[in-house]
């Protein structure tokens, strides 16, 4: 594969991880922080107690001499000084002596942290605070003197900074360790960004191949669950590439055999065509049967190309064939008018009967219209002259119809039944007096019935001649009915 | 019918059949304005032609949409042309107020034939009389006349005339006739109505008034007053 794929192939994932290594870090920074900096202030408020309780136990023990200045508790060279000097253990530190405004009452002395100058101009006691003592970290605790003829107003109290309370609330090292866990969770992540990648991989292969090879699925997590999801996914896709493929199938066929069955009648039809002209040439009248026969040419070439439509239809199968109110009489109507020239050309009398009240059925129209209109073909077609033709439309106890199309020619022979509606069936009456037939007729109008879940029974009455009997649910037509249905008895 | 001839409205494109159909329609007695291309309807077509018959396929505005607005403003009876032989075409056509349609190819005859029927007048029954050829029927009082002379028929006789003079023309199956005009207790099945049928035609002339439709029953000639 190219190399500009490679990289088209990479880069999402890369995404992926930044994107995870930034979530990570925005939710584990504040936590972090928020661990931080509640334990310093935890660490801190203890400290305080423990330091004020340590400064007024000095102050008890020895303020009074400090904060009048007899001990004169500051080391004379500033900057020099040591906290060991005055005692170890948890109470050493040093007490020094400020005036009202948190001044040294010494004038050397060394100056309050801000934060406890303010507090003792305010008059506050027992506030502690940190602070740098001569550029070493210290705490500093303020307290009022307790005397009110002493010199001073506050002694404040100082010791160095405990190890455990950095001045500083925000570390390296958790946060460092904040980077690492990061960093192991987007190392843990491999795997899974490799398994998307697969799944990419496996798309395109899929893809590439028309969707016949499945992605892989592994394991039964969410990622399995995206492969299987594009597994239905690729598999509804084939099926419709599969329908459209059917039917450019079926439309090939199509125009296939249409080439072929209407070359077949139409070169019979030329021919007679032909042998008219030469008859005018010649001078001699033409035959009155190459006349009748032409215009039986002509009727079964628009039968047939009407056949293979509906053939074409039958076979792309069911959403191409309509599931509307249909309204019978009508299409008894259209299919004797469609019929009557040939009829009268062929002295077979056509006639039909319909009821009072409109009858609808549910279906495709044209395809009712070419089944029955087979079989009223046929029954003119396989007739002789001054044959007669009958087709009733009538409603049926229990929601029912049925269409009878009767006739009084040759009938079938013993046995012809059950091939009937096979197709390319012809039988001996056909074969010996219409040879163009090709059996697609009674086939076709068969499938139609059995579309619409209709019967179409052959009978053979006793006084000979052939009934063919198509019965069907009657339904509810629509509301909005149509002209046609409310002028069905106009004709 | 009026001497006046019938004028009828071809809208076809192709200019091979419109002319052969305009021709076969004018040898049959009507007068035809053919049009070439769908145009937009703005008046009632009704008060100048008896029938449309209209292509679906045309240029400029399309058979349906033609057939929409003339529907808007006339109720003149439509005949749809449709070569696609396309289901919803036809569903449309009726839909939008089409009468019927035909589907090509045809024979001249059938279109002639379908034009006829759609122009046929229906049986005028005002005040309960029917007037069918020679025939008047007087529906409320049960009686008849042939030629203006008052005919003695029997109940059962002018039940089955009366549903044959509704319908003239058509065939009526001996089944509906048998369940309009029998009743089972009194006058026997479908077999007697033969017998019935026969006393009727003598009644009327000898009458090939009355003709016998294989397979199916009845029919009432729908002949002209000579
Ligand atoms: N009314 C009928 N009377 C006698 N035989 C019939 C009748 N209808 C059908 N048949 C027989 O059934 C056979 C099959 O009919 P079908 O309509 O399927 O084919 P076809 O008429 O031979 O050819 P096609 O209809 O394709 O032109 C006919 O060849 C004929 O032998
Ligand atoms: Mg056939």
């Amino acid at each position: 594969m190219s190399a500009p794929g490679q990289r088209a192939r990479l880069r999402p994932s890369l995404r992926l991880r930044g994107r995870l290594a930034i979530t990570g870090l925005a939710l584990a920074l504040p936590a972090m922080a928020a661990v931080v900096w509640g334990r310093h202030q935890y660490q801190w408020r203890s400290a305080q107690g423990t330091l004020l309780e340590v400064a007024r136990a000095r102050v008890a023990e020895g303020g009074r001499a400090i904060c009048d200045g007899q001990v004169r508790e500051w080391p004379p060279a500033p900057g020099e000084m040591s906290l060991r000097h005055a005692g170890g253990g948890a109470t050493f530190g040093r007490l020094i002596a400020y005036d009202r405004d948190g001044k040294p009452l010494d004038g050397d002395g060394p100056p309050l942290v801000p934060e406890l100058e303010n507090a003792a101009r305010e008059g506050r006691d027992g506030v502690v605070a940190m602070g740098d003592f001569g550029g070493r970290p210290v705490v500093q605790a303020l307290l009022r003197a307790p005397w009110s003829d002493a010199k001073c107003t506050y002694l404040a109290f100082v010791r160095p900074r405990p190890a455990e309370l950095p001045h500083d609330p925000w570390p390296v090292a958790p946060l460092g360790g904040a980077f690492v866990v990061v960093g192991l969770f987007l190392a843990a992540l491999g795997p899974v960004v490799r398994r998307i990648r697969r799944l990419t991989l496996g798309v395109r292969r899929s893809a590439a191949g028309a969707y016949l090879v499945p992605v892989a699925v592994e394991g039964r997590d969410e990622i399995a669950e995206l492969a299987t999801a594009f597994n239905g996914a690729a598999a509804e896709v084939r099926a419709q590439v599969e329908a459209q493929e059917h039917r450019e199938q079926v439309l090939r066929n199509f125009l296939a055999n249409t080439t072929h069955d209407v070359a077949i009648p139409l070169t019979v039809l030329q021919g007679r065509l032909a042998a008219m002209r030469r008859a005018q040439q010649a001078g001699t009248p033409v035959e009155g049967d190459l006349i009748t026969h032409a215009i039986e040419d002509a009727h079964h070439l628009g039968a047939l190309i009407h056949n293979l439509g509906a053939a074409a239809k039958l076979e792309a199968g069911e959403p191409e064939i309509s599931r509307l109110p249909v309204e019978l009489a009508g299409v008894v109507r259209r299919c004797v008018a469609r019929h009557q020239p040939l009829a009268e050309l062929l002295g077979v009398d056509l006639q039909a009967a319909l009821p009072e009240r409109a009858l609808h059925a549910t279906g495709d129209v044209t395809l009712l219209e070419e089944a029955i209109g087979n079989v009223v073909y046929n029954a003119i077609h396989y007739n002789a002259r001054g044959g007669h033709v009958a087709v009733v439309l009538d409603p049926l106890p229990s929601g029912r119809f049925s269409i009878t199309i009767a006739d009084d020619g040759p009938g079938l022979s013993p046995g012809e039944a059950e091939h009937l509606f096979e197709r390319a069936f012809r039988g001996d009456a056909a074969r010996s007096r219409k040879p163009q037939g090709r059996g697609l007729g009674l086939d076709i109008a068969k499938r139609v019935a059995d579309v619409h879940r209709m019967t179409l029974t052959p009978e053979s009455p006793a006084e000979g001649g052939l009934r063919m009997v198509l019965e069907g649910a009657i339904s509810e037509p629509e509301a909005s009915d149509t002209r046609e249905a409310r002028g069905a008895l106009a004709s | 019918m009026d001497s006046q001839p019938q004028r009828l409205l071809l809208v076809e494109d192709d200019a091979e059949l419109g002319a052969q159909v305009v021709a076969d329609l004018k040898r049959a007695g009507y007068e035809v304005d053919w049009q070439t291309r769908g145009t937009a309807q703005h008046e009632d077509l009704g008060r100048i032609y008896a029938l449309v018959i209209l292509d679906l396929m045309l240029p400029g505005v399309h058979g349906l949409d033609m057939l929409k607005q003339l529907r808007a403003r006339s109720d003149v009876p439509v005949l749809v042309l449709s070569a696609r032989n396309e289901t919803l075409d036809k569903v449309r056509a009726l839909k939008l107020g089409a009468d019927d349609y035909m589907t090509k190819p045809f024979w001249p005859d059938e279109l002639l034939e379908r034009v006829r029927a759609r122009l046929r007048r229906p049986t005028l029954a005002r005040d309960g009389r029917l007037d069918v050829g020679r025939l008047s029927l007087d529906l409320g009082a049960r009686k008849l006349w042939l030629d203006g002379r008052e005919i003695d028929v029997t109940r059962v006789e002018f039940a089955m005339l009366s549903m044959l003079a509704k319908r003239p023309g058509e065939a009526i199956s001996r089944a509906a006739l048998a369940a309009e005009a029998l009743d089972p207790e009194r006058d026997g099945t479908e077999r007697t109505l033969d017998v019935h049928v026969s006393r009727l035609r003598r009644k009327l002339d000898g009458g090939d008034m009355i003709a016998t439709v294989w397979g199916i029953g009845y029919r009432l000639e729908a002949t002209k007053a000579p």
